[in-house]
């Protein structure tokens, strides 16, 4: 029953980012699990190390076969972050082939549900009846190799030293610099709110634009400029160098990332992401109708009928990282699916 | 047959759907939050009873957690002053950090949801954060699938209107 999916994808978008502060996830479940016998503890304590071994065994074997490209890796991450390009990150080639991704095996998006979706056979519409998704569109020409961009996650300190750069840089008092949110997907944040300058001409889009000029804040990462239905936000839509042109980035909800500015009741609030140095690695793609068979992040509820499909970028955050990977977003009335493009080796499980 | 999944990994997947639930229907993160750990408590201490053939486990928890608000609604008059409290539950965070990613995310939208009739707002909750068949939102309710429906439909009515921009 999609009646308005413009409303309903923001309904979705908004419940899907409600979530408690951080920490109180963990200091709930430690209140729940002093509460469970020492057995129960201590058996479920045990389990992630049985259940990643095989993966862990062989993240092992790859990171012994590729030590060299590692060291080589390491050695000139810091200077890739001043070769970057417009997009704020290091330029593909597709020259740049190896004979193991740098990165090793990828992080998956986090997510409870893992829905299957049925391929989509010639131009008819097919249907998975238990999943309740089907896809009747044209699917994207995958290279067989695609570009994942990384960055380290900076510590506290260093997004103190960065928040205080931000707030000299752009003469705001009111800025604060957040953590990666794995979660949600969100890479480390500059957020700040300000009093709209008086007097300002044109729509939101041209405030928007001469509020970041003012504060030497305008995104270094190459960008597509949306705006908000609400009429009153502009999104600076991160996209990143792709062999066939530039990639959207979008949140696991499949909304817009990038710099989101909100000019209301005489405030200017922004949030989007640090100009952080990326390195970038190879990975072998597969082919876009093998993706949708690994669909793995849905929005929406009840049957979905899918019928636009988009390379896009998504980002994962683990293990003192973050992964821009590219991924497939299926989008219908009222509904977002993620398939991992990466090819299955190369993923965790 | 369903079998009975961990406890833990129920408790990981429908933290922040219980939560975004019990956000939309009461004044402010720290009562989402208060009710939320009182759901899973009690969830907790209830789990051995949990038979997976009878329910899901979304429609055996958003039980508990509806109950949970229902409770909270008459202990406190909590639904009284809901909307009264919308404003200041969005605006008066000291974190600029809080107060500008509450604007951005929430704060048009959820007003409008929070301003909803009281079952309106309840099944958008449950219809965007449960993952229920209108059926089975209909059953927790203790209304038809289509009563349900009908509900749902009304609600996002009423958000468009509030919605609509000025002018």
């Amino acid at each position: 029953m999609a009646e308005d999916p413009d409303l309903e994808r923001r309904l979705e978008a908004m419940f899907h980012s409600a979530r408690p502060r951080r920490g109180f996830e963990e200091d709930l479940w430690q209140r729940i699990d002093a509460r469970r016998p020492w057995h129960q503890r201590l058996g479920r304590r045990l389990r992630p190390a049985v259940r990643y071994a095989p993966a862990l065994a062989t993240i092992l074997v790859v990171s012994l076969g590729i030590t060299w490209l590692a060291g080589n890796f390491h050695g000139s991450g810091a200077g890739s972050g001043t070769s970057t390009t417009s997009a704020g990150a290091p330029a593909y080639s597709g020259g740049e082939k190896s004979a193991a991704p740098a990165f090793g095996v990828l992080p998956r998006i986090a997510t409870g549900a893992q829905p299957s979706l049925a391929a989509p056979q010639a131009s008819a519409a097919n249907a998975d009846a238990t999943a309740g998704l089907s896809f009747s569109g044209t699917l994207p020409s995958l290279p067989s190799e695609l570009p994942v961009y990384r960055y380290d996650e900076p510590a506290a300190g260093d997004r103190a030293r960065i928040a205080a750069a931000l707030q000299a840089q752009s003469g705001l008092a009111a800025i604060a610099v957040t953590a990666s949110d794995a979660a949600r997907g969100l890479e480390p944040q500059f957020v700040f709110n300000a009093p709209a300058p008086s007097g300002s001409q044109g729509g939101v889009d041209q405030a928007a634009n001469a509020f970041l000029a003012a504060h030497n804040l305008v995104p270094r990462f190459a960008f597509q400029l949306t705006q908000a239905s609400s009429g009153n936000q502009v999104i600076y839509g991160r996209v990143f160098d792709g062999p066939a042109g530039p990639i959207r980035q979008v949140r696991p909800d499949g909304g817009v990332a990038g710099l989101t500015i909100d000019i209301t009741g005489g405030t200017v609030s922004g949030r989007g992401p640090l100009d952080l140095p990326l390195t970038t690695a190879s990975y072998p793609a597969r082919p876009a109708a093998d993706a949708l068979t690994a669909a793995h992040v849905r929005l929406g509820s009840g049957a979905a009928a899918l019928d636009h499909a988009e390379l896009v970028y998504v980002l994962v955050v683990a293990g003192g990282h973050g992964y821009y990977e590219p991924e497939l977003h299926l989008t219908g009335p009222g509904s977002s699916v993620l398939a991992p493009v990466v090819a299955q080796a190369w993923l965790s499980a | 047959m369903p079998s009975r999944p961990e406890f833990e990994d129920l408790y990981r997947e429908f933290l922040p759907r219980i939560y975004g639930y019990a956000l939309a229907q009461l004044r402010n993160a720290a009562e989402a939050e208060d009710v939320t750990a009182q759901v899973f408590i009690n969830a907790y201490r209830a789990y051995d009873r949990f038979e997976p053939t009878a329910a899901t486990p979304a429609a055996w928890l958003f039980r508990i957690a509806r109950n949970a608000i229902l409770d909270l609604h008459r202990r406190s008059g909590v639904r009284d002053r809901v909307e009264q409290e919308v404003g200041r539950s969005l605006g008066a965070a000291p974190d600029p950090a809080e107060v500008a990613e509450n604007r951005i995310l929430f704060a048009e939208l959820l007003v409008a949801v929070r301003r909803l009739p009281d079952r309106q707002r309840e099944v958008v909750a449950l219809r965007h954060r449960s993952d229920l068949s209108f059926f089975e939102i209909g059953e927790l309710m203790d209304c038809s699938e289509d009563a349900a429906k009908m509900l749902y439909h009304r609600a996002l009515k009423a958000l468009r209107a509030e919605m609509k921009p000025d002018g």
